[in-house]
């Protein structure tokens, strides 16, 4: 009897290395059937699954290792599947840490979908078998994953912005299939994982309050919405609300929002936390031990979860429609408003124009839903400027026509939905701070439009709509040249023209002076009108010269001077931070006849702004004497 | 006899069509080369502008469908009266605005062209 212990306990080993040696030889005589039969045939496979844990890493080693490969897969396919077959096999009996960290590092070298999902497959099986401990390997796992995700090549139109024709062929293009074919795999990976996970990762009873710490649970929840940032985040410019189809980048968003959804339980947690983590910056100090990892919330750790991929989250539950049914319906609108504005901020600075489209989408989503005027209190949050700053940058210089029409349209909404406090600091505030001509022009058009709103309601008139704040408004932000007589009015014109449309307007419509418009009107003339004529004059006889002397060919000095104006324009563009290139770069050179044609159009500018110039004098004059005639005893 | 003669005089026929192919590919080839040009100097020009794109009239910078600015001044304006006009430029401004800038100059205040209406309405 115990010889015959003694052969068992000796022969296991034996047999373990006969069976490795039995299925190398199989594998060479390519007897692929032969090699499934030892494991799937009701005589040979539990016998032959007792042995594997012997040789299992030899098995990975000597032949997985080898065979998942791409060349195998295109030469041999039936030795590559055979291969994968084992893996997943050899990952419920090997041991797990040792496996674990070669399947780390066998995806994120991964060559090809094929070698990939066969990794992850034997990852799927090693991490059930992990279960709930030892949470940081999982969370090294996942992010062996996701790394290979983020190493994948990309189209360059994905980062530099593409327009809504190729937004509807994104998916075409081959490293975008490929992206998402990947991203469909790790969805299949997941799946399982997800369903144990809820089952078994539950808050007990006696457990108050959420676990934040690093649990299985929590890391895949952080997984989940890292997946929806970068680089799935750029390809969210296809989203067409009008469009009935779903393409392939949404139904991966869609799955993963849903995953994020179960495994917070309230999909609105995370909102709690992004004032904290948006407003109230860790102060990180080695030397007191607070570092990037250990803080012991892992939803606070932007490694971890990235703020921005937070944002892709929630523009998927509100502008993708993924908010669930039984989501909490208890969180206050205002708050919801400023943490989305957060979050809204923090896409709009970054450098993809598809990721400043999903945040213009996300506030202009909540915007639209908003029931009430927002509170100038709110203002007090600096979240607000910052918001306010990144929007007008992308509104004045973004090269996507795309993105500054729809810019344009949320800064609209956004001003709107404050109170009329609000409104008018907001207007005043970027009035007296931007430097884009057109836009401040814009939002002056703004504030007369809402001045013609309250004129025309019955009531007494809002204080920031007349009086002091009125006249504020008017003297200090919208009736401004710049540099006296000397100002470039071509480069001023777009602030001009609105500042000249909005006095003849108000001359026009304020007969009776419920605004205070004609207690500001002399200083508005002597700091706006009278130096504006005398430029105007100046300017048009200056470009007409120069246009003269361009003709007759005797513009050289000039076209010294037009050069230096025109690279000093170059500088700006580059110096805004939006427009590529070298800034130490000149502008071409032009011919005569270009020369001409911006000439004539720089004159027909001059002279636009004449018109209205002469305009908005002719009305200023004839509402005057309206008004002296209604009461001679002010004249 | 004479069915195998006209057989041999087809064959011939071609041969010769052959033949004066050659000819004519090789001269065309010959040509080509001498006809081809080197692009010695390549220099671009490039025209740009400011935009806010919105669809605004560029007069009186309201909005294209709303009133223009005199019309939104005046509470008795006749809405119905306030249209939009568009040029054979493409380019569209309130018929008020419009019409009082062809007063100065019979061009598009835009692109400095002849302005020639399309077409009125909203």
């Amino acid at each position: 009897m115990q010889e015959q212990e003694m052969e068992v306990e000796v022969g296991d080993p034996a047999k373990a290395s006969n069976l490795l040696r039995l299925i190398k030889q199989l594998l060479l005589e390519k007897a692929y059937d032969g090699v499934r039969m030892l494991f799937q045939s009701a005589q040979e496979s539990e016998k032959n699954t007792r042995l594997l844990p012997h040789i299992a890493m030899d098995l990975y080693h000597d032949v997985c290792l080898e065979n998942i490969s791409d060349e195998v897969n295109s030469q041999e396919p039936e030795l590559f599947d055979c291969s994968d077959e084992l893996l997943k096999l050899l990952a419920k009996y090997a041991p797990l840490h040792e496996l674990m960290l070669e399947l780390m590092e066998r995806l994120e070298e991964s060559s090809s979908i094929n070698v990939f999902g066969a990794y992850l497959r034997a990852l799927q099986v090693v991490l059930q078998r992990q279960g709930r401990d030892k949470p940081q390997a999982v969370e090294w796992s996942l992010n062996s994953i996701f790394t290979h995700l983020k190493d994948l090549p990309l189209p360059e139109y994905l980062s530099e912005g593409y327009d809504e024709a190729q937004a509807r062929l994104i998916e075409q293009n081959e490293q975008v299939e490929d992206l998402l074919a990947h991203y469909i795999t790790v969805g299949l990976f997941r799946e399982p994982l997800r369903d144990e996970i809820l089952q078994q990762d539950v808050r007990t009873p006696s457990q108050i309050f959420r676990d934040c710490g690093v649990n299985r649970r929590n890391i895949f929840t952080c997984f989940f919405i890292q997946l929806l940032g970068r680089p799935l985040a750029l390809l969210e410019m296809n989203h067409a609300k009008e469009d009935l189809t779903r393409s392939y980048v949404q139904q991966v968003t869609e799955s993963l929002t849903q995953d994020a959804n179960q495994f917070l339980g309230d999909p609105f947690y995370l909102l709690n936390l992004v004032e904290q983590r948006a407003r109230w910056l860790r102060k990180l100090d080695a030397s007191r031990g607070v570092y990037e990892m250990s803080c012991q919330n892992v939803f606070l750790i932007e490694e971890k979860l990235p703020l921005h991929a937070v944002a892709m989250y929630y523009h998927s539950l509100f502008v993708g429609n993924q908010l669930p049914t039984n989501a909490p319906k208890v969180y206050a609108p205002l708050f919801l408003f400023e943490t989305i504005v957060y979050l809204a901020e923090v896409l709009l600075r970054q450098q993809e124009p598809p990721l400043q489209y999903c945040g213009l989408r996300l506030v202009e989503h909540h915007l639209s839903t908003l029931q009430h005027s927002v509170p100038t209190s709110s203002l007090q949050l600096d979240v607000h400027k910052r918001f306010c700053e990144a929007l007008c940058k992308i509104v004045g210089y973004s090269p996507q026509v795309a993105l500054r029409q729809l810019g344009i349209h949320v800064l609209r909404q956004f001003v709107l939905a404050f109170d009329d406090h609000g409104k008018y600091l907001i207007l005043k505030n970027l009035m007296g701070t931007l430097q884009h001509g057109g836009l401040m022009g814009y939002l002056g058009g703004m504030y007369k439009d809402l001045v013609d709103k309250a004129l025309g309601q019955s009531g007494p008139m809002p204080e920031v709509y007349s009086g002091k704040l009125f006249r504020e408004m008017l003297l200090l932000c919208v009736c401004v040249l710049p540099h006296d007589v000397k100002s470039d009015l071509l480069l001023h014109s777009d602030r001009l023209c609105h500042a000249l449309n909005i006095l003849r307007y108000f001359a026009a419509r304020d007969k009776n002076d419920v605004t205070g418009f004609w207690q500001a009107l002399p200083e508005i003339e002597k700091e706006l009108l009278d130096p504006l004529g005398t430029a105007l004059n100046f300017s048009m006889a200056h470009y007409k010269a120069y246009k003269e002397r361009v003709e007759k060919g005797q513009s050289a000095s000039d076209d010294e001077l037009m050069q230096r104006q025109l690279n000093m324009l170059a500088v700006n563009i580059s110096n805004s931070g939006m427009a590529g290139g070298d800034a130490e770069s000149k502008l071409p050179d032009i011919g005569r006849q270009e020369k001409l044609d911006v000439l004539a159009s720089s004159i027909t500018s001059l002279e636009t702004l004449q018109s209205l110039y002469l305009r908005a004098r002719e009305i200023i004059e004839q509402s005057a004497r309206l008004r002296r005639v209604a009461n001679p005893s002010d004249a | 006899m004479a069915e195998e003669i006209e057989v041999e005089e087809t064959e011939d026929f071609h041969d010769m069509d052959f033949n004066d192919e050659e000819p004519s590919c090789s001269g065309g080839a010959v040509q080509a080369r001498t006809e081809r040009f080197v692009v010695k100097k390549w220099v671009a020009h490039a025209m740009w502008g400011w935009d806010v794109a919105v669809d605004n009239c560029a007069i009186c910078r309201n909005h294209i469908m709303n009133l223009c600015i005199e019309c939104q001044a005046d509470p008795n304006a006749n809405q119905d009266e306030c249209t939009v006009a568009w040029g054979e430029c493409n380019h569209a401004f309130h018929y008020h605005c419009i019409a009082r800038w062809l007063k100065t100059r019979l061009v598009c205040p835009l692109d400095n062209k002849e302005w020639v209406y399309q077409k009125y309405g909203r």
